[in-house]
């Protein structure tokens, strides 16, 4: 991933999302982020032949409409959108909610911390890692 | 029963049987009844489905299937109403089966029926049937509310969590970005905040975590304490210095491993984390009962004074004010708890500056010795 390709985070928690977009500035990465508060909204977004293909998802799992699982599952049956990788930004501890998660093929699972220290660490590894890998081109 | 005509079904092949079964039933002198007759196994079985009786009197013999066999069939089907079977004389083991398969009664057919006889049974069986109802009602709502609980204290803490990170992600940008427009007790105060934010966090996992050992059911398997209890020490990392020793040859046991690991790891911390001298000593061990297993695990720590014993096995109890203790109290309560789970017992003996011995048992049924198949 480069440092310009769009990240689409689905969070309806707004405070959240307030976090990752300081967070994302504290650790200088500079990817156009888009913002989708469902799994419905982002599975628009993704239909959409006008919004730029994101090249990382960072999931939230409990949300309204349609939760993160749910999004997941039509994400991976499809040819074009299962090559995102996604990662899972979650307040579940759930044995369970993990093991669906990766069952359906995420990139990384990562319990949302108490503290915004906390948080800016674990999201400077992801977007390292997430910068350091290839990606296939996913517009094709 | 209503109006207290009492309405009965007779499902017998042999029509004298249904003549003397309605010449005693109009002899009764307490309840009127109502008896409708049918003489074969599958009407039978229809008209108990239609539930339109209060009583089944169930001849044992129907040309094709017997009675036992209605008898089991209707039952599988959800009947909900008491069923009489009649027998031939000396068929004890047949009487016995009808009764392990659910029949409210057994009656003998020929000369030792009588009226009084007939009717006393098929009171006492509506009756009994009655409050067998009434009793798996009660437990199903019981079932029901326990569940209901359960899922209430993790969905509860579970929703707490998100709030609770907001508040503490606001102080610290509150920190970062007004910082110099604080004065010293504006920043106090902020991080006495923080602190609470923390602690609450910690209770909410406290919860998550209790609420689990009953929620979350998971595959039992042989468990070797001996390994396991070696392999708990191992991950604890004890401080240099505290001997911690394994007195006897633990056993094996059929149980959730997670739950044991659990149970071992629980205790042992407890044990570390209350020993106040730099060469302390844990003894864990074990001996064999009438029937159980009995487990100590003894420490030479501060003790506890006998006032507390029941105390710190409650959730959310601690002994040391909450200021100076990270400890929030979930440790021993999900000790308790897993113990009752398996249906042993837990208790404490210490003296202050001597040391605890927990002690808990573990009963040695089949289940937990054998694999169930």
């Amino acid at each position: 991933m480069r440092s310009f390709d769009p990240i689409l985070l689905v969070e309806d928690d707004q405070l959240d999302v307030m976090t990752l977009k300081r967070a994302l500035k504290d650790i200088k990465a500079t990817n156009p982020l888009y913002i989708r508060s469902d799994g419905e909204s982002a599975l628009e977004f993704l239909r959409d032949p006008t919004s730029p293909k994101p090249l990382l998802i960072l999931l939230d799992l409990n949300m309204p409409r349609m939760n993160g699982l749910e999004f997941l599952k039509i994400l991976k049956a499809d040819p074009h959108w299962c090559k995102i990788p996604v990662v899972v930004l979650t307040t579940s501890q759930e044995e369970k909610d993990r093991l669906t998660s990766f069952q359906l093929s995420v990139a990384g699972y990562i319990i949302k911390p108490l503290t915004y220290d906390d948080f800016v660490e674990k999201l400077l590894i992801i977007y390292q890692y997430w910068r350091l890998s290839e990606i296939p081109n996913l517009m094709n | 029963m209503t109006a207290n005509i009492c309405k009965v079904l007779l499902i017998d092949d042999d029509e004298d049987d249904y003549i003397v079964a309605r010449d005693f039933l109009d002899e009764a002198e307490q309840i009127s009844f109502k008896l409708n007759w049918v003489d074969n196994f599958d009407d039978g079985l229809i008209e108990i489905g239609k539930n339109q009786h209060d009583v089944y009197l169930l001849d044992f013999r129907l040309g094709k299937g017997n009675g036992l066999e209605l008898l089991e069939e209707v039952i599988a089907n959800g009947c909900n109403k008491p069923i009489i079977l009649l027998t031939g004389l000396g068929d004890s083991e047949i009487d016995r089966q009808a009764m392990a398969s659910g029949a409210s009664d057994y009656l003998v057919k020929g000369k030792f029926l009588s009226a009084t006889l007939l009717e006393r049974s098929i009171v006492h069986a509506i009756e009994r049937k009655r409050s067998e109802n009434r009793q798996l009602q009660l437990v199903a709502e019981l079932a029901a509310v326990n569940q209901e609980l359960k899922d209430f204290a993790y969905i509860v803490s579970h929703d707490l969590k998100a709030p609770l990170r907001g508040i503490a992600s606001i102080s610290d940008w509150v920190i970062n970005d007004y910082g110099d427009r604080l004065d010293d007790e504006g920043k106090d105060m902020l991080r006495l905040m923080g602190g609470r934010v923390r602690r609450m966090s910690d209770l909410i996992d406290g919860v998550l975590q209790y609420s689990r050992v009953g929620r979350v059911k998971e595959e039992k398997m042989m468990v070797d304490l001996q390994i396991l209890v070696q392999d708990v020490i191992d991950a604890i990392a004890p401080p240099k210095g505290l001997k911690i020793a394994i007195d006897t040859e633990l056993p094996k046991l059929i149980a959730e491993k997670t739950r044991m690991h659990q149970l071992f790891q629980n205790l042992l911390s407890n044990a570390i984390k209350y020993i106040d001298k730099p060469d302390g000593e844990i003894h864990i061990g074990h001996s064999e009962k009438n029937g159980f297993w009995e487990f100590y695990i003894s420490d030479t720590g501060v003790g506890i004074e006998e006032r507390h014993f029941d105390k710190i096995f409650q959730i959310f109890q601690t002994l040391v004010p909450r200021d100076q203790s990270e400890s929030t109290g979930v440790g021993l309560a999900i000790v308790k708890k897993i113990v009752e789970i398996y249906r042993g017992k837990i208790w404490v003996k210490s003296e202050i500056n001597q040391g605890s011995t927990f002690y808990f048992t573990l009963p040695i049924t089949a289940d937990m010795i054998e694999v169930q198949p």
